[in-house]
């Protein structure tokens, strides 16, 4: 099907053949794939890269909107495997599957946005539609949650696949094409009709949550029930929360909204910042996209409590190539690390870190990314191993060396991103398990059998590189029937049996790659604090990891 | 000139040709650049997936983060196309704009360069040009309500 099964599978095989290279070895392969049903129907929009993490030394898998899906489908191609380390910086073009490497060493130290610029205007008299995937400054330096930054708004942003980039002296990759597919013709109809209906759905209510405020409508309310995770997860409740909600970054910066290509619900939604930079009314404009993790992982969780700083914070990370949440984390980490006394000024090269100074905030990313102090070079490792090294690891808040995303709901949340292959969003559920259970609750075994089966679910539709917000409209139904309507079939036993394999051939690559469940570390502060369901016991967490653990054993 | 109508189109799975009436770009500024007004063209009179035999074109201002231009046909009165062609391949439409007929077409893409909007693409395949039939079926599939029809006299 493609996607995160094919890339998984690639990966695996690749692995094998180098013998588990290091994660920043040359040999180690970095995969792009795409989903079978990719430019087909609406909200089919999504890529993975597949790789070993340099942040956690394990898994990697990270999925990104924008023009990259299109673009493979454009060029034909339904994944590309890189491996090897250039002399010096160089730049990957694939047009219509040939491959060139150009001379990158001029763009060395340039920013993501500054690259995204050059690349277009270098090939503008190439009319071909194209997508520009490149690293900054952070993954030059090989700073291990550098990410990668896909056209404009887009990132494959977990795990630092713009540190794999960097180690294999690798800018940027540009995929281009002008490839047309027939539609099956003794389908035509079938494929219109589904075409419509789906994208009458995207135009329905049901979809206006994304399209209207976005991701960051879910801020406030997740206060209100206690799992904004505020001040390095401190509390659930953000008392700042009305001032950074969807509805006021909205009404105070909100620009525009794009789109990725093919979907027609537009959810990326793009702030202006205006700044004055010197008297005579100087000014300068700024576009910055916002969604509800950002806001959680350089707001809520570091204490901010306006839109602007926020901003301000997204856009710095964003011109360095890294990760936000990871960034936003280890930042809260090192703010409570001051705070307790574990690190003094003389490690952040004299800025006191604290809990809503945003300034020193803005410095920090600086020092992190000159490697200014040995603490700083340290802090270029993520919250796990720096706290490894100065204490405070109870909260260094991670799932598997990954710093969390922004919710505290509860038990599921813990035991999702702790089970989920690349312990984060999109392959597992308990964030929103969690929620449900507030108004009708479910016992610990319910839950474990619910996150594993809807786990196996997302492998379907992360195979087929379906956006997970169209995840209500992609019913299996609906899939099949897609299917059909392009003349393959196929059945919902083999989904099922299929999502299972893919579960388990992860759990396989993780545990090659020194995976164990005896491994997994829950930050102990997550014991200590009450969540949206209370305080979650660490006995029954434990115990829904190993049932969680049995039942992919028994695939 | 015609009148602005910002009517909403429904989405629908097959072209209904109405006469007195032009595609026109209504508000540029709103477009979100998801490419499915193109996407839909090359569907609905192609039968293909693709981003080349659109008549519609969307293109990303390089620079200009999040801003989108869009070529569609003006639908002339009198159009340059047609009468820079050599072949009289170009039929001229009642309501404004041409239609091509396809087998007088050499394939010399002078009309192409009469166009000063470049409205008018190219099919690589059969080597004729693709231009806007003005149908509205990408009205249908505009989420925005970029993309409209405007009345004009027949």
């Amino acid at each position: 099907m493609g996607g995160t099964g094919v890339g998984t599978y690639l990966f695996s095989e690749e692995l094998e053949k180098a013998g588990n290279p290091e994660p920043l070895a040359p040999e180690a392969p970095i995969i792009f794939t795409i989903g079978a049903l990719a430019s087909l129907y609406p909200m089919v929009t999504k890529s993975v890269v597949t790789f070993r993490s340099p942040l956690t030394g394990e898994f990697g898998q990270s999925y990104a909107g924008g023009r990259f899906s299109a673009c493979m489908r454009l060029s034909d191609l339904d994944a590309i495997i890189i491996t090897g380390k250039a002399p010096d910086l160089r730049f990957l073009w694939v047009d219509n599957k040939n491959v060139e490497i150009i001379d990158a060493t001029p763009l060395a130290g340039l920013s993501t946005y500054a690259t995204f610029r050059v690349l277009r205007e270098q090939f503008k008299d190439e009319p071909r539609k194209r997508s520009i995937v490149r690293i900054g400054v952070g993954g030059e330096r090989i700073i291990p949650y550098a990410n990668l930054t896909v056209d404009q708004f887009r990132h494959f942003g977990r795990l630092g696949a713009g540190a794999v980039f960097g180690s294999k002296n690798l800018k940027a990759l540009m995929v281009s094409g002008n490839y047309s597919y027939p539609l099956p013709r003794e389908h035509f109809k079938e494929y219109q009709e589904i075409y419509k209906e789906i994208y009458d759905q995207c135009m329905s209510p049901t979809m206006s949550k994304y399209h209207d405020l976005g991701t960051a409508i879910n801020v406030e309310p997740l206060s209100q029930i206690g799992g904004l995770p505020t001040r390095n997860f401190k509390q659930g409740f953000f008392e700042g929360a009305k001032y950074i909600s969807g509805a006021k970054f909205a009404e105070e910066s909100l620009a525009y909204k794009v789109a990725c290509t093919h979907c027609p619900v537009a959810c990326i939604h793009v702030a202006h910042l205006r700044e004055q930079f010197a008297a005579e009314h100087e000014y300068e404009t700024l576009s910055v996209a916002y969604d509800h993790e950002l806001i959680y992982a350089l707001g809520s969780t570091l204490s901010l409590d306006n839109v602007p700083d926020i901003l301000k914070l997204i856009h710095k990370i964003e011109r360095y190539g890294l990760d936000s949440i990871t960034t936003g984390v280890t930042l809260a980490w090192a703010t409570d690390a001051f705070l307790s006394g574990l690190i003094s000024t003389e490690d952040t090269a004299g800025l006191a870190l604290a809990f809503g100074n945003t300034d020193n905030y803005l410095k920090a990313i600086d020092h992190i990314v000159d490697g200014t102090t040995t603490f700083y070079q340290d802090m270029q490792l993520g919250s796990e191993q720096v706290a490894k090294k100065y204490g405070g690891l109870d909260y260094a808040i991670c799932f598997g060396g990954l710093e969390a995303p922004g919710y505290m709901t509860g038990r599921d949340f813990i035991v999702g991103f702790s089970m989920s292959p690349r312990n984060s969003h999109l392959s597992n559920a308990g964030y929103s398990l969690d929620q449900k259970a507030l108004s009708k609750p479910t016992t610990p075994e319910e839950e474990v059998q619910e996150l594993v089966a809807e786990a196996n679910w997302r492998n379907i539709l992360n195979s087929l590189t379906i956006c997970l917000f169209a995840r209500g409209i992609y019913t299996k139904d609906l899939v099949l029937r897609c299917f059909n309507a392009v003349g393959k079939e196929w059945t919902e036993e083999q989904f099922e049996e299929l999502g299972k394999k893919i579960h388990r051939l992860k759990f396989d690559v993780k545990q090659r790659l020194g995976w164990t469940l005896e491994g997994l570390r829950v930050p102990e502060r997550l014991y200590q604090v009450i969540s949206s369901r209370g305080i979650v016991k660490k006995e029954e967490v434990e115990q829904m990891l190993q049932e969680y653990w049995e039942i992919v054993q028994s695939y | 000139m015609g009148k602005k109508s910002a009517k909403r189109l429904p989405a629908t799975t097959e072209i209904v040709p109405k006469k007195g009436r032009r595609l026109k770009v209504l508000y540029r500024e709103r477009c979100i650049g998801c490419f499915l007004c193109m996407y839909a063209c090359a569907r609905t009179r192609y039968k293909e997936l693709s981003l080349e035999k659109s008549a519609i074109r969307v293109r990303i201002n390089t620079g200009d983060e999040g801003k989108f231009s869009i070529r569609v046909c003006a639908a002339c009165r009198d159009p340059p196309c047609a009468k820079a062609c050599p072949e009289g391949a170009l039929k001229l439409r009642s309501g404004g704009g041409v239609v091509v007929i396809e087998k007088k077409c050499t394939g010399c893409q002078i009309c192409r360069k009469a166009c000063v909007l470049d409205a008018i693409r190219w099919d690589m395949d059969k080597n004729v040009p693709i231009i806007c039939i003005h149908c509205s079926y990408c009205v249908g599939y505009c989420p925005h309500n970029v993309l409209g029809m405007e009345e004009v006299d027949i």
